[in-house]
């Protein structure tokens, strides 16, 4: 028996690929600006500001900006630092060159179904003339380069001084400073160089990967950009994976962003489960480590969606790249959009608080699920008085805690068949959702129900039963299906299932389906 | 064990109504649970996946989702 060849992830593949590349064209670079900072005249400067630290405590004397070993301390940080920048800048084009090269030899690697017979009925592999792959990758030649390492010496040297100064601001203790300023001086300036050096490594193989695929548009039809997704993996990499792209555009990532793409070849078209699919299916806990805490109550209760993680940006060496956005970033913006079975629609703007107050710029500000949901058209939890004053309407909160309580106690569904109506009536929307994304869906639009009613209430000093408010609380939690559906809605089971050893045709299948039913309704 | 449905006087009438999700959910109600508590019904969505009953709805709410009562 032949055993398959070991399969190792496309991502893995590459990393170890351009792995060793970088070890060769930076390792020797990273190990010496780590050196400087950490050996010779800055070894001896840290340690002189240390006894310096420990002689002001001692005196009960603070610690002065001009101080003249803290002085000496950053003049030879800054000496240390443009040799450093010379050291980064000497790399550079020798890590380009190896970002240049992987691309060549990744991006045939990964190309999907690229078997030897379609190379032998006459598809053929093209290489891109080393020149035109070198003038599309000119970063260390640039002036942004240049710019860049100026503000590698300034950064590194401005973060130190902003440690110094607040400590002089808060009163610290001089040797706590002083502690502050050893990790900053030896770490910062290797961890920033390998952050540049390894960016540069990544961006050049990315821009040569998208020319060797134009170099091969007669045999590949578009490329799909895939991330690590592990749990170091960001947010915008998990939402951007899966995302089917022509093959001339480059992937855009972050600093140190180990994402990438795979080729697929001209008739042989396939597809991959999408990242926010793969999330979806992780275990809640894994969720909210990977996302955050704050972020993944947003997320569970629909505020957010994991596109919303996706902020683009532009950056001077690299161009255009993404990053992940902050909660507050991504619920700041104006035009955010929010996924419902009907559609989307606009995300609601602010915070509706727990005053009238508040309740009432929310409403006339928002217009979004929650700001909908209270103003719902049958029954409207808030309303105006003649005056213009928002009320709530008092009798519409009661009447809808009692009717949220009854639908979920007297309808029961069966799980699948709840979940799929709500994928197909959703896909009749123009929302294309997989059954985990439909049922988080679902159980959101329950979630931003249940809320309107409790907030109503709340502000409106609306009593409600115990059971009431526990049902809202659960449906509030994310756990509305859990509470209607029926884990075994028949007995006699799937017919599908059943069946499933059998290949029916449709006129076999429409036959036994008229039997199960005719089975049904003869039942007694 | 189909024994858990019975017979019930609605069987072979259709139910029809939108939940607050304005999901719309028909059927044909199929029996009724041992107790006579609950109707059964089988979706008639061509789509959904045949099985014996799709949801039940509770006796006192049924009469306002029967069609043409």
């Amino acid at each position: 028996m032949v055993l398959p060849p070991q399969v190792q992830s496309p991502v893995n593949l590459a990393e170890q690929l351009l792995e060793r590349g970088y070890e060769s064209a930076a390792g020797q670079v990273i190990r010496a600006i780590s050196q400087n900072s950490t050996s010779g005249l800055i070894a001896q400067r840290l340690g002189e500001f240390e006894a310096e630290a420990s002689r002001l405590t001692e005196a009960g004397q603070p610690l002065t900006i001009t101080n003249p070993v803290l002085r000496a301390l950053l003049a030879d940080l800054d000496d240390t630092l443009t040799r450093d920048a010379l050291l980064i800048d000497s790399a550079a084009e020798r890590v380009q060159g190896v970002g240049i090269d992987a691309a060549g030899q990744i991006v045939r690697q990964m190309a999907l179904a690229l078997p030897d017979d379609m190379l032998t009925f006459g598809a053929r592999w093209n290489t891109p003339d080393p020149v035109a792959v070198a003038q599309a990758v000119q970063y260390a030649s640039s002036d942004a380069w240049a710019a860049e390492l100026d503000r590698y010496q300034v950064g590194t040297r401005d973060s130190v001084l902003q440690a110094v100064i607040r400590g002089i601001v808060s009163g610290q203790n001089p040797l706590v400073t002083a502690e502050e300023v050893r990790g900053l001086v030896e770490g910062m300036p290797a961890f920033r160089a390998n952050n540049l050096l390894r960016t540069l490594q990544l961006q050049s193989y990315r821009a040569a990967s998208t020319v060797n695929r134009m170099e091969n548009s007669n045999i590949l039809a578009y490329q799909i950009r895939i991330a690590s997704l592990d749990s170091r993996c960001c947010m915008a990499c998990v939402a951007l994976h899966g995302t089917q792209l022509p093959i001339d555009a480059t992937i855009d990532d972050h600093h140190q962003g180990r994402c990438d793409s795979i080729a697929v070849t001209r008739g042989r078209e396939r597809d991959i489960q999408s990242g926010e699919d793969w999330f979806g299916g992780l275990d809640p806990d894994r969720q909210r480590a990977q996302m955050g805490n704050a972020a993944y109550e947003a997320w569970r209760r629909g505020d957010i969606q994991l596109r919303d993680f996706v902020q683009p940006y532009r950056d001077p060496v690299f161009g255009q790249m993404i990053r992940e956005a902050s909660l507050r970033g991504m619920l700041a913006q104006p035009n955010r959009m929010v996924r419902t079975l009907s559609g989307d629609i606009l995300a609601d703007r602010g915070r509706p608080g727990a005053t009238l107050e508040s309740l009432t710029t929310f409403v006339e500000n928002s217009n979004g699920p929650l700001a909908q949901a209270l103003n719902d058209f049958e029954r409207p939890l808030v309303g105006y008085d003649n005056s213009g004053q928002l009320i709530i309407r008092r009798e519409n909160v009661r009447d809808a805690a009692r009717l949220f309580v009854s639908d979920s106690q007297k309808f029961q569904y069966g799980r699948d068949y709840l979940v799929s109506l709500a994928q197909q009536q959703a896909a009749e929307n123009g929302v294309i959702l997989t059954l985990n994304q439909t049922e988080r869906l679902v159980n959101q639009q329950y979630a931003t129900q249940a809320r309107a009613i409790q907030l109503a209430s709340n502000v409106g000093n609306v009593r409600l039963t115990e059971a009431q408010r526990n049902r809202l609380q659960r449906a509030v939690d994310g756990d509305y299906l859990d509470m209607v559906y029926l884990r075994q809605n028949s007995e006699w089971g799937s017919l599908r299932n059943q069946l499933r050893q059998n290949s029916l045709t449709g006129l076999e299948l429409e036959q036994a389906r008229q039997n199960y039913r005719d089975w049904i309704l003869g039942l007694d | 064990m189909a024994a858990q449905i019975k017979p019930s006087e609605f069987d072979g009438q259709s139910v029809i109504y939108v939940d607050k999700l304005k999901l719309q959910h028909s059927g044909v109600v199929v029996g009724q649970s041992q107790d006579e508590k609950w109707f059964f019904v089988q979706s008639d969505r061509e789509d959904t996946e045949l099985l014996q009953w799709h949801f039940k709805v509770a006796r006192d709410v049924l009469p306002g989702v029967l069609v043409g009562r």
